[in-house]
C-alpha cells in the first residue's frame, strides 16, 4: 500500500510536469459582455428562425460553460453583468439583435423604418408573442422598458439618451421620437443590456431587488428552471417560442471560472460548448482534435495603448512618434497572441470597414528613425542608458501584462525605461481616468457596435478615454455631427476624417485587433458562432437552433 | 473553567470587532468603489453617482456608515449585496455548505494520511521509508494548490477518465434524491484529494518530530523493561501523547477552512465562499465582502476556543485558568 502510494504520487507528478507545460496558456482575449462587436447596417429581411421538422435532431441538454464569473442577477438592463448574458441571451428578446458578424437582426421587431430626418423609428413587432408566464407581450412592454432604463439610469441609459418619446400606436407598433438624429442608436438597441422585460412583473417594484431577478420571465427561445448559486442555470426549451421551439430540451450554463479546466470538461465530454476562448496555447491541439470545431471571429475588439497628454514630455509630439515608432505589433502578435488576430495599424477597427480608414495609419516600426527623433527633440542617453523613464499603468490581465512586458523590451531600444504598474480593474479605472496618473496604458474592448463608439475613447468628455486631458475640439464637434448624420457614406467619410485627425495628433499606438478563439464539441451544428447561426441572424449566445448531429446525445 | 470561557469569549468578541472594523475602513479607503462598477463604461452624471451613492448609504462618512452597519447587525441583518442585490446572508449561506463540505473532507483525509505517513516513518527515521515519505511530503508542500488541482484533473478526469472534471453536479443529468447525493460525492473525490494532498506534508512533518521526540521519553523504556507490549505501549501512551501537537495544527488549520480552500474552488468550479469572496473583491461588494470577513473571523475566533477546550480534555496535563 505504502509503495503505491509513493508511486501513484510520483505517477502523478510526472503526469502534472507533461501536462502542465501545454497549460500555461495565455487567458482568453475575449469576454462575452464588452466585447460584442457590430455595425450598424440594418438588415430588413426578416430572417424567420423556424426549425423544420424533419431536418435536426431534436432532444437532448445542451451544456455551455461561462468563464467570466457569477452572474449578480438576470435583470438584463439595470447594469453591467457579462457573466449573466448567456441566460439573458436565451431568456429574452431584443428589439433588434445583432449576431457574430455584427450585422444588425431582426428579433422582436421583425422590421422597422426610420424617417428621413433621422427623428422617428418605428418598429412592428411580431405578433402573438407571450411571456414565458403566458401573459401576453406588447408594445407597452417596450414603452416600459426604455424609460425604465431611462429613469433608472440603466447600463444603456446614456446609448439611449436622444429618446424623447415612446408610442404606442397599437399592440405591435413601436415608434421612438428622438430629440436630435441618433445613427449609433439602432446599435445600441441591438447589443448588449439591451433586452425587453416584462412590464407586468417590474411595473411599480424597485428593479434591483426584484425577484424576477433571480427567475427571470422573459420571451426568449428557453425559459428559466433553476440557478444553482455557483454551480449552473438550468433553462428548458420554450415550447411557444415565436419564432419555433429550439432543438435541444434543456439548455445548462455551467459556471466553470478557470478556463483551463473549463477546456478539460469540454474535452472529457461533461460540457458542449465553450462561450469564452481556451487558453490559445492549446489552440493548436484543440485545431487537431476531431471531437472538437474550432474557429475564430474577427471582432471589432482591439487593444490599443494611450499616451498621458497632461504630462510635458508626452506632449511633445516627437516623443509621442518615436514611441509609436519604436512599437512592432507584429513581435507582440507572434509572442502574446502566437498569431491569433492582427497587428493594429489604423485608428479605428478595420472591421467596420465603411468608416476605416486604411490610409492614415501608425509610424512603420523603425527603431533607428525613433532614436533620431529623440536626440532631435533634445533627449540624450544619459549616464544609465536612458533617455527617460515613463511609468506604464495597466489592469489585471495576461495578455496585457505580456504585451507590456514585449513593449519594454522593444522601448528599451530606444533608450526609454518603463516601468509597468498593474493594478487591479476597479483601482486602475479611477487612475486612468479621474487621477489621470500615468504615462502610458493599454485598454482594449469593443469598438462598435457603431463608430460613435470613438466619441467616448477620444472626445475630450468621452468616458473611456486613456489619453489623460486630451482635447481637438475640431474632432468633438465632427465626431458629434457624424453622429447625427443619416448617410452612411457621409458617415463613413466624417469617420476617416476624424481617424486623420487622431493620426495627426498621434493620440494612441494602435497595437493588435483581437481575434476570438472558439472551441466546441463536434457533435453541435446550428452554434451561434457557426455560418448557419450567423447567418439566421442569431444573438450572441443565443442557442434557439443549435441541436446535436449525434443521436447518442438524445435521451 | 467558567471564568476561563467568559474572559476568552470576551476577548473574541473584542478581536472580532477588531478585525471588523479595521476591514471596514481599509475596504472603503482601497482604491474604486462599487458604484463605478455598477454604473459600468458609460460615464453617469453626478447627480446619478449621487442618487446611487445615497441608496447603498456610501455618502456619509466612514463612521457613520459602521455605525449603522452595526446597529443593523444587531437586528441580525448583514445587509444586501450591491451586485446580487439579495440579502448578504442568504448568499453566503447557499456557500457555506459546500466550501464546509470540501474543507471538512479534506481536512479529515490529510489529516489521517499524514499522521498514518508520520507513524510509519518515525518508526526508522533515516531510513529508506521515511527518506521517500518525506521528499513526496516537501514536494507536496511546496506545491501551489490550483496547480496540483489542475494536475489531478488532467490525470484522473482527463486522462484516466475516471472521475468528474469540475463542479459539484453533473450538469447534463441532473440527478435528484440519492443519485444527487452520489453524484456530489463523486465530485467531492477530486477537489477533497487535491486539498489533502495539500495538507498532508503538515501533519506528516509535525507528527512525525512528536514521535521522534516522545520516543526518547523515559517512561518507553522504562515500560518496554517492564516487558509490556510494544504496540500497547505505542497504542495506549505514546500515541496519545505525540498527537497533541498534531490537534493543535488541526485545530488551527480548521479555523482557516472557510478562506483556505479558495483555490482549490476556483480551479475544481466548486460553489464555495472562496469565488464568493474572490469576486467580491473585484466587485468592491462591501456588503457581501463584510458578511464575508464576519463570517471568517468568527469562525476563526470559535474554533480558536475550541482547540484549546479540545486540548485540555486530550491532555490532562492542560489546566484551564
Amino acid at each position: 500500500m505504502k509503495r503505491f502510494l509513493a508511486l501513484l504520487l510520483s505517477l502523478l507528478m510526472l503526469a502534472g510536469m507533461l501536462a502542465g507545460c501545454s497549460n500555461n496558456g495565455n487567458e482568453p482575449a475575449d469576454d462575452p459582455g464588452t466585447d460584442q462587436p457590430s455595425t450598424s447596417q440594418p438588415n430588413d429581411e426578416g430572417t424567420e428562425q423556424t426549425p423544420s421538422t424533419d431536418g435536426p435532431l431534436q432532444g437532448g441538454t445542451l451544456v455551455v460553460i461561462s468563464s467570466s464569473g457569477n452572474p449578480g442577477s438576470f435583470n438584463p438592463v439595470w447594469k453591467s453583468d457579462d457573466p449573466a448574458t448567456t441566460v439573458n441571451h436565451n431568456v429574452f428578446n431584443k428589439l433588434v439583435t445583432m449576431n457574430y458578424d455584427y450585422e444588425i437582426c431582426p428579433d422582436l421587431a421583425k422590421e422597422w423604418t426610420i424617417s428621413e430626418d433621422g427623428l422617428t423609428y418605428t418598429f412592428y413587432l411580431h405578433e402573438g408573442v407571450k411571456w414565458h408566464d403566458g401573459v401576453p407581450f406588447t408594445s407597452e412592454d417596450v414603452k416600459f422598458t426604455i424609460e425604465a432604463v431611462l429613469e433608472n439610469n440603466g447600463r444603456m441609459a446614456a446609448e439611449w439618451g436622444a429618446i424623447e418619446e415612446v408610442e404606442c400606436p397599437d399592440e405591435n407598433t413601436v415608434i421612438l421620437h428622438l430629440s436630435r438624429p441618433d445613427s449609433a442608436l439602432l446599435g445600441f438597441l441591438a447589443w448588449y443590456a439591451c433586452q425587453i422585460i416584462p412590464k407586468h412583473i417590474y411595473e411599480g417594484t424597485d428593479w434591483t431587488t426584484n425577484p424576477a431577478n433571480q427567475a427571470p420571465i422573459g420571451t426568449g427561445p428557453f425559459k428559466f428552471v433553476a440557478w444553482n448559486q455557483g454551480v449552473s442555470i438550468e433553462l428548458e426549451a420554450n415550447e411557444d417560442y415565436f419564432l419555433g421551439r429550439p432543438y435541444v430540451d434543456k439548455l445548462v450554463v455551467q459556471l466553470i471560472a478557470d478556463v483551463n479546466t473549463a477546456e478539460q470538461a469540454l474535452l472529457n465530454g461533461e460540457a458542449d460548448y465553450m462561450i469564452g476562448s481556451p487558453p490559445l496555447s492549446d489552440a493548436e491541439a484543440l485545431k487537431a482534435n476531431p471531437d472538437i470545431t474550432t474557429g475564430t471571429n474577427a471582432g471589432p475588439s482591439r487593444y490599443y495603448m494611450g499616451f498621458n497628454f497632461g504630462r510635458e514630455i508626452l506632449q511633445d509630439i516627437k516623443v509621442r512618434e518615436a514611441i509609436a515608432m519604436a512599437i512592432n505589433q507584429e513581435e507582440i502578435l507572434d509572442r502574446v497572441f502566437l498569431g491569433y488576430g492582427a497587428a493594429a495599424k489604423g485608428y479605428y477597427t478595420p472591421v467596420i470597414s465603411w468608416a476605416y480608414n486604411d490610409v492614415d495609419v501608425t509610424p512603420e516600426y523603425d527603431p533607428d528613425a525613433a532614436n533620431a527623433l529623440l536626440d532631435e527633440a533634445g533627449y540624450p542617453v544619459g549616464s544609465n542608458g536612458y533617455r527617460m523613464t515613463l511609468e506604464m499603468v495597466n489592469w489585471q490581465s495576461q495578455s496585457v501584462s505580456d504585451m507590456a512586458a514585449v513593449i519594454k523590451e522593444q522601448l528599451k531600444e530606444v533608450g526609454i525605461e518603463l516601468n509597468i504598474i498593474t493594478l487591479e480593474m476597479s483601482a486602475w479605472t479611477p487612475r486612468i481616468r479621474e487621477e489621470e496618473n500615468f504615462d502610458l496604458t493599454i485598454s482594449n474592448g469593443f469598438q462598435g457596435p457603431d463608430p460613435h463608439n470613438m466619441y467616448g475613447r477620444f472626445a475630450t468628455d468621452g468616458a473611456n478615454k486613456i489619453c489623460g486631458p486630451y482635447s481637438n475640439p475640431a474632432l468633438d464637434e465632427l465626431l458629434m455631427e457624424a453622429v447625427q448624420e443619416t448617410d452612411q457614406t457621409v458617415r463613413g467619410d466624417m469617420y476617416k476624417e476624424a481617424q486623420k485627425m487622431l493620426h495627426d495628433d498621434l493620440a494612441i499606438v494602435p497595437l493588435i485587433e483581437i481575434d476570438s478563439f472558439y472551441a466546441y464539441s463536434s457533435k453541435l451544428e446550428g452554434t451561434p458562432r457557426s455560418r448557419e447561426g450567423i447567418d439566421a441572424g442569431l444573438s450572441f449566445n443565443s442557442f434557439a437552433l443549435t441541436y446535436f448531429n449525434d443521436p447518442a446525445m438524445i435521451q | 473553567m467558567s471564568r476561563y470561557l467568559l474572559k476568552r469569549f470576551l476577548t473574541a468578541v473584542l478581536t472580532v470587532l477588531f478585525v471588523f472594523v479595521l476591514n471596514f475602513v481599509l475596504i472603503r479607503l482601497a482604491p474604486g468603489d462599487p458604484i463605478t462598477i455598477l454604473a459600468g463604461q458609460d460615464n453617469p452624471s453626478q447627480e446619478q453617482i449621487d442618487i446611487l451613492k445615497a441608496k447603498y448609504g456610501l455618502d456619509k462618512p466612514i463612521f457613520v456608515q459602521l455605525l449603522a452597519y452595526l446597529k443593523n447587525l444587531l437586528k441580525g441583518d448583514m445587509g444586501t449585496s450591491i451586485i446580487y442585490g439579495r440579502p448578504v446572508f442568504d448568499v453566503i449561506s447557499e456557500r457555506l455548505g459546500p466550501t464546509l463540505l470540501l474543507s471538512l473532507t479534506g481536512a479529515v483525509i490529510a489529516l489521517v494520511i499524514g499522521t498514518s505517513l508520520a507513524i510509519v516513518a518515525s518508526r526508522k527515521p533515516g531510513g529508506l521509508l521515511d527518506n521517500i515519505i518525506s521528499y513526496i511530503a516537501y514536494v507536496l508542500y511546496s506545491m501551489p494548490a490550483f496547480w496540483l488541482g489542475l494536475i489531478v484533473i488532467l490525470f484522473f478526469a482527463s486522462y484516466l477518465g475516471w472521475l468528474p472534471t469540475a463542479g459539484m453536479i453533473d450538469a447534463r443529468a441532473g440527478y435528484t434524491g440519492w443519485a444527487h447525493v452520489l453524484d456530489v460525492a463523486k465530485h467531492l473525490i477530486l477537489p477533497a484529494g487535491a486539498l489533502a494532498l495539500v495538507g498532508v506534508p503538515a501533519y506528516f512533518r509535525i507528527g512525525r518530530s512528536s514521535m521522534m521526540q516522545v520516543v526518547k521519553n523515559d517512561y518507553v523504556n522504562l515500560f518496554k523493561a517492564a516487558g509490556m507490549d510494544r504496540k500497547k505501549v505505542y497504542r495506549k501512551y505514546l500515541f496519545r501523547e505525540a498527537m497533541l501537537p498534531t490537534i493543535t495544527t488541526f485545530g488551527i488549520r480548521l479555523a482557516y477552512i472557510i478562506g483556505g480552500s479558495a483555490a482549490t474552488e476556483i480551479v475544481f468550479a466548486w460553489p464555495g465562499m472562496g469565488t464568493l469572496v474572490l469576486s467580491a473583491i473585484q466587485t468592491r461588494d462591501y456588503p457581501m465582502l463584510m458578511g464575508n470577513y464576519l463570517i471568517l473571523s468568527i469562525s476563526v475566533a470559535v474554533w480558536m476556543i475550541l482547540v484549546d477546550l479540545i486540548y485540555a480534555v486530550a491532555d490532562p496535563r492542560i489546566r484551564l485558568s
